[in-house]
């Protein structure tokens, strides 16, 4: 048998440290292709050896965790809660019901009604304290400072416009492990941080902006929800029946404030 | 080429063929807590061969979570029986094809704290990572469909049938790539590397 066909031969194998004895024969005889298998098994078992780098975040176990969190759902402190959700959203929303409280209040900030009056003194030391590892609740906290600390429709219109984001993007990820009810309180929320974006927009100042600012910005608003829409189709095609209702609802609420954002860009334009 | 019995695969996971099929049959069923045990044996794993694939530990990540998140959505479809290790890397394979088409790959020069394991208990450290580095090299080199095949039977240790079942493919082709790989790498890796006599693919007598 010729070496090149040996070789060829040895090649195909699953494992070419492991050779057949109908191959052995011509090896043990033919010193070119003594070494030459030697070459092979040195570079399959390189090949076997290859370092990896660990991974740079331990998505792996925030995983594992989200899927293997506390199952016992406890009602919630705030009387907007209808149902319970699942950790760690819930677990973030019970331990910190002054701050869902909080959150409660950015919203109706939004809506023209102020309930911070005792806040001039900037975000409370207990945020900081109680802001969780879970990177989207770190958001949820940032945000809510930072909603709390705007005083100008501009700055409140921004840091919805951030909220809202934040939000579908949650949705979208969470839509694989979440439940559909968790997942309608996602969208719920999402449609409360839309209408304030909206409500906002309205009420700004004739002189807050001028039209081509206003232009500008609102199009830029009405730009990000607009990538909501496209990112929620994307993932409409991906996940399970169960999690479609959901997320329909936030890409049709996010196709409204898209156009009611143009169109209160153009208002008096 | 004929087929081979296959030896001892040192990359599977322990063979608990019942255990792994109680915990599918539970997910399928709705209990996440039993996914979490099918990610907890297998996330290495893909995470590992793409790793290879990208050669990008940010985008291997992410990938490996996007498969893991598509196979929960999609768990109620796999087929109580077959493999599930397959199953999963196929997703993984589809995430990959459709983030290259997406995205620039960047490569990434191996980790200077990474040394691999001692091949030859002759090879100072340094020759080692020397080596390594020359065979990560070559195989990064390699045409996909090839890098593919011959990372998931060299280093998955995966049987040609689960490797074509990975890519999509027939058997057939699942060994001629890797083949076709194993011959690539011989030509071209430095005579430094391999003792005089490598292969150039030419017919010896």
């Amino acid at each position: 048998m010729k070496c090149q066909a040996v070789q060829n031969r040895i090649l195909a194998l699953l494992d070419p440290r492991h050779i057949p004895s109908a191959f052995l024969e011509h090896v043990g005889d033919c010193a070119a292709c003594r070494v030459w298998v030697e070459q092979v098994a040195r570079l399959e078992s390189l090949i076997e050896c290859l370092p990896v780098p660990p991974a740079p975040t331990d998505k792996k176990a925030s995983l594992i965790a989200e899927l293997t969190g506390a199952s016992v759902a406890e009602p919630l402190a705030t009387p907007s809660r209808a149902r319970p959700m699942s950790s760690p959203f819930r677990t973030f929303i019970r331990e910190n019901a002054n701050l869902v409280g909080g959150l409660a209040a950015a919203i109706l900030v939004a809506f023209g009604v102020w309930v911070f009056s005792s806040s001039t003194k900037g975000p409370k030391a207990d945020v900081a304290a109680t802001t969780p590892e879970d990177p989207f609740l770190k958001k949820v906290a940032g945000r809510t400072v930072a909603l709390a600390k705007a005083t100008t429709p501009t700055a409140r219109l921004q840091a919805l416009s951030g909220w809202a984001d934040d939000l579908g993007t949650e949705a979208r990820s969470m839509a694989r492990v979440a439940s559909p009810d968790e997942l309608q309180e996602i969208a719920r929320w999402f449609g409360k941080v839309k209408d304030g974006m909206v409500k906002q927009a309205e009420t700004l100042p004739p002189r807050a902006l001028t039209p081509a600012e206003r232009l500008t910005q609102f199009d830029a608003l009405a730009a990000k929800m607009g990538d909501t829409v496209t990112q929620t189709n994307k993932a409409l095609e991906e996940v399970s029946q169960d999690a479609k209702p959901a997320l329909e609802r936030i890409r049709d609420t996010a196709q409204d404030g898209q156009q009611k954002l143009r169109d209160l860009a153009r208002k008096g334009v | 080429m004929t087929r081979d019995t296959e030896p001892f695969l040192p990359n599977e996971p322990a063979n608990e063929p019942n255990e792994e099929a109680d915990w599918i049959r539970d997910a399928q069923a709705g209990d996440r807590a039993a996914f979490a045990r099918l990610i907890e044996r297998y996330w290495d794993l893909l995470y590992r061969w793409l790793y290879r694939m990208t050669r990008d530990r940010h985008a291997a990540e992410d990938l490996t979570q996007e498969t893991f998140l598509k196979a929960l959505a999609a768990v109620k479809s796999f087929r109580p029986g077959s493999n599930f290790r397959a199953w999963v890397f196929r997703i993984g394979q589809n995430n990959f094809v459709n983030q290259k088409r997406a995205e620039r790959r960047t490569k990434q020069p191996l980790p200077d704290d990474i040394a691999g394991p001692d091949v030859n208990s002759a090879e100072t450290a340094t020759e080692n990572r020397e080596a390594l580095e020359t065979v990560a090299r070559a195989i990064d080199e390699l045409p996909t469909d090839f890098r593919a095949a011959l990372t998931l039977r060299v280093e998955q240790g995966l049987s040609f049938r689960d490797v074509a079942r990975i890519l999509g493919t027939t058997e057939e082709t699942a060994r001629w790539r890797v083949f076709k790989a194993r011959q690539k790498l011989l030509k071209v890796l430095s005579p430094e590397l391999l003792p005089p006599g490598a292969a150039t693919g030419e017919a010896k007598e």
